[in-house]
């Protein structure tokens, strides 16, 4: 039969089985984080990781489990499973992809160099020359060379166009090939201090219409001029950084896509993010816990007495994170079956975003007073949860504010006219 | 996994569309309200010819084989241009339960009496109002070759119009319930219409010493309590599904008022506000959907489907509401007015609500199947 089922073929279940076995056999054990430790998470990875900063760690143990599991998933093609074989992916279908992503979530593993596979790679299969493709993609899918995406700027947030890091051409000379000159500031750019290469957005025609004068570039972070500085945010990390371009020599060979029309580029990149499986697996791992929690001895007695409104308050989460999963699954299946991405990526990243915040606060709420204790201490799941209320403090407005989400289901999904 | 409809299903729902809009002014909710039997028995015919009620029902009872997907479709319709129909109640909440819980005469007479056009009703098992499947306020005592119905029950749709209606009654020499078919003509057996805020016609029945023959149980005296839990099952999944149908047709109606209303010179969906209001109807809409879809795809492939309901259930329950209270917003005191279909949505929206538990009712039974 086709058409509407929810159940996945036998081919798929199959698929499934393999990654699960996959990540059990190969998964290192040494890069498995200390289980008394409290880690920040970002929204979409998981538990204590952090890929890009974990393989240029300074314990060795855990940069050793970095690099050995980006190795054994690189042998897979499984870093940037819809490349091609060819460029060191695995050639998966969507569907396929979207079940290995979601069981590396289920079993708490990281995602090894996401901003590079997710984005860059399909960007350089759709607008990239056959040099770029062989030069860059490889090193993505076997885990060398990590990428950060430098879009915003200090004046340039939800409004991006407004960008000015400006970009002159400059002729062959001394100095190397033609070449764009590169003078401006980055911001919010997360793990640029980790990364190898940036891909960012810099003005090269500045007469022309905001959008036409914007050109998409490739470049190398250890050359002359780039300086990277780490941003500390409110939880004391430092997810993200801001760069300084000073002068920087960027060959015209690392253009993608034609002069000023880095705008279509880079609204092309962004609609390769996938709608995040991620995050409503991973809310289900922590929602499950919260329960199991909640049910054992200790958590009796650290637990706040009036339950009957947690239980409800869990409940609707439980709900919302099912009505979340169902939008990644149709999105996934839409984007299997063909389909231009439609304004469901932009429902699933706002869905998720909020549940989140929502999420973080009902765990916290269960443990009383000890939700606001930091450290484990006595109560373990409090404190994981009051780290999760600030984490969660940035989903809404990483990858697009959820104002912005708002107005691309207005305009693009609903045809509503444009303010 | 693949979520775009099949052929077949798109048919379904095109010639439903087609039907219902012709039909609006003569069969819609606001031309049937005041009517004696709050349906138009015209539309109902033209659907009997159609197979609708036929449509889900086994073939070697008059059916046309398809599954409960199909019916599920046509609660979507019915939602969606406000028609309301015996439909639902007919084949969701007695025919199929019957086809599954029924003996073979049950099924022969009843299923084949649907699939022609009869309609059918349920006295709910809910005492004093509560939701869930647990008692009855009505009391089957043995008497001669049957038993004898007495007490009262609230909210039976459609009672006037039905031929007979799944009733599940206490006994008090058994534990459980008990199922029974009751042909609405038998003697002491009173219809009283109850005004209600919903576009649905509801019924108070009354049972006075109403003789049933003890062929007429469904299933096993004691055992109704799984007939009822069939019923609430597919009735609650047919009613996500009208409320789905019923809630992107809000959303359609404001986006087109927000694209042609103007105020300061401009479109009034160009202002972000308005735009936000739209953007988060638009989500309601959509998970309402897909949940309430899930449900059904679970309950026509006979997997369990009890949580899947529930969740269902449990969000267009309050999204479907909250669709209508911004869909109110975005058309201003227009909206307001009897003249404006949009109030049927909201009267709708109210009594669906409620219908087969609410958001309390089913949040808790997400609860217990979460373990807490
Ligand atoms: C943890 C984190 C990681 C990030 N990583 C990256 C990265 O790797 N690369 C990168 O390029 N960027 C990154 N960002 C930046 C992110 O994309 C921006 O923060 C975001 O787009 C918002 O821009 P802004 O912070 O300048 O806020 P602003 O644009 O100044 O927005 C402030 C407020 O105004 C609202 N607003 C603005 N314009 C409108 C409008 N037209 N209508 C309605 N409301 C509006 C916003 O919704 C928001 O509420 C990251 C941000 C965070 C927090």
């Amino acid at each position: 039969m086709t058409g509407a089922h929810w159940e996945e073929t036998a081919q798929d279940a199959e698929f499934r089985r393999e990654v699960r076995a996959f990540v059990r056999e190969s998964f290192p054990a040494c890069y498995r984080p200390d289980p008394e430790a409290e880690n920040s998470l970002e929204p979409e990875d998981v538990w204590g990781y952090d890929w890009p900063a974990d393989r240029c760690s300074p314990d060795p143990e855990r940069r050793a489990g970095a690099l050995a599991w980006a190795a054994a998933l690189a042998e897979r093609g499984w870093i940037a499973p819809h490349l091609p074989a060819a460029y060191g992916g695995a050639g998966l279908s969507p569907m396929r992809e979207f079940i290995l992503r979601e069981e590396m979530v289920r079993a708490e593993v990281p995602t090894v160099n996401g901003i590079g596979a997710m984005l860059l790679g399909p960007t350089l299969m759709e607008f990239g020359t056959q040099e770029q493709r062989r030069a860059h993609l490889p090193g993505i899918a076997c885990g060398r060379t990590v990428w950060a995406q430098g879009f915003s700027e200090p004046d340039a947030g939800s409004d991006l166009a407004a960008l000015r890091t400006t970009a002159v051409r400059e002729p062959a000379g001394p100095a190397g090939p033609e070449a764009y000159r590169v003078t401006g500031q980055k911001v919010w750019t997360s793990s640029a201090q980790y990364a190898d290469w940036l891909f960012v957005l810099v003005r090269t025609d500045p007469d022309a219409p905001r959008h036409k004068g914007i050109t998409f570039l490739l470049i190398d972070a250890t050359s002359d001029g780039v300086s990277i500085r780490p941003i500390e945010d409110m939880r004391g990390a430092t997810p993200f950084a801001e760069i300084h371009f000073d002068d920087v020599r960027v060959p015209v060979a690392h253009r993608v896509g034609a002069e000023n029309q880095g705008w279509y580029v880079a609204m092309a990149a962004l609609g390769f993010e996938r709608a995040g499986i991620g995050a409503p697996v991973k809310f289900e791992q922590l929602l499950k816990r919260l329960v199991g929690r909640l049910r054992s001895a200790e958590g009796q007695e650290l637990v706040r007495a009036d339950t009957t409104v947690l239980r409800h308050e869990i409940a609707r989460r439980y709900v919302e994170m099912r009505a979340q999963y169902a939008v990644a699954r149709l999105t996934a299946a839409g984007h299997a079956a063909g389909a231009v991405p439609g304004y469901e990526a932009s429902v699933s990243q706002l869905l998720g975003a909020e549940l989140h915040q929502r999420l973080a606060r009902t765990g916290a709420r269960a443990f009383g007073p000890y939700a606001q204790l930091w450290q484990r201490g006595p109560a373990p799941m409090a404190a994981a949860f009051a780290h999760m209320r600030f984490d969660a403090v940035a989903a809404t407005l990483l990858g697009g504010t959820t104002e912005i989400q708002r107005r691309v289901i207005a305009t693009r999904g609903l045809g509503l006219p444009r303010s | 996994m693949d979520l775009t409809a099949t052929e077949d299903q798109r048919h379904i729902r095109a010639a439903a569309t087609d039907l219902l809009t012709d039909r609006r002014a003569t069969a819609g909710a606001r031309a049937v309200r005041d009517t004696p039997l709050g349906h138009s028995p015209t539309l109902w015919d033209e659907m009997t010819e159609l197979g609708w009620p036929a449509l889900a029902l086994p073939e070697e009872h008059g059916g046309l084989g398809g599954d409960f997907m199909d019916l599920w479709l046509l609660c979507e319709e019915l939602g969606r241009h406000q028609t309301p129909s015996p439909l639902l109640t007919t084949v969701a909440c007695a025919a199929l339960p019957l086809a599954r819980h029924g003996n073979p005469s049950q099924c022969a007479q009843w299923l084949s009496a649907v699939a022609k056009g009869r309609i059918l009703s349920y006295v709910r098992a809910a005492p004093h109002g509560h939701w869930g499947a647990a008692g009855s306020d009505i009391t089957a005592t043995p008497s001669g070759e049957g038993f004898r119905l007495d007490g009262t029950a609230l909210f039976v749709p459609y009672a006037q119009a039905a031929d007979a209606l799944v009733v599940m009654a206490r006994t008090d020499y058994r534990e459980g319930l008990t199922a029974l078919l009751v042909d609405t003509t038998t003697p002491g057996l009173g219809r009283h219409r109850l005004d209600v805020v919903g576009t649905t016609p509801e019924y108070r029945v009354d049972f006075t010493a109403a003789a049933v023959p003890a062929s007429q149980v469904i299933g096993k005296v004691g055992d109704g309590g799984a007939v009822a839990e069939t019923v609430a099952n597919l009735g609650a999944a047919a009613t996500c599904a009208e409320m789905a149908g019923a809630a992107q047709g809000v959303l359609d109606m404001t986006v087109d008022y927000a694209k042609t209303r103007t105020q300061f010179g401009r479109p009034i969906g160009s202002f972000q506000a308005v735009q936000q209001h739209c953007a988060d109807m638009a989500v309601r809409v959509l998970t309402t959907r897909l949940l309430a879809y899930e449900a059904a795809w679970r309950l026509s492939h006979d997997l369990p489907a009890a949580l899947e309901v529930s969740l269902a259930k449990a969000c267009a329950s309050e999204q479907y509401q909250e669709v209508c209270a911004l869909a109110h917003q975005v058309h201003g005191a227009i909206g307001f007015t009897a003249e404006h279909d949009l109030h049927l949505f909201t009267r709708h929206a109210t009594a669906t609500a409620l219908a087969f538990g609410d958001a309390d009712h089913h949040t808790s039974q997400v609860a217990t199947a979460l373990g807490l």
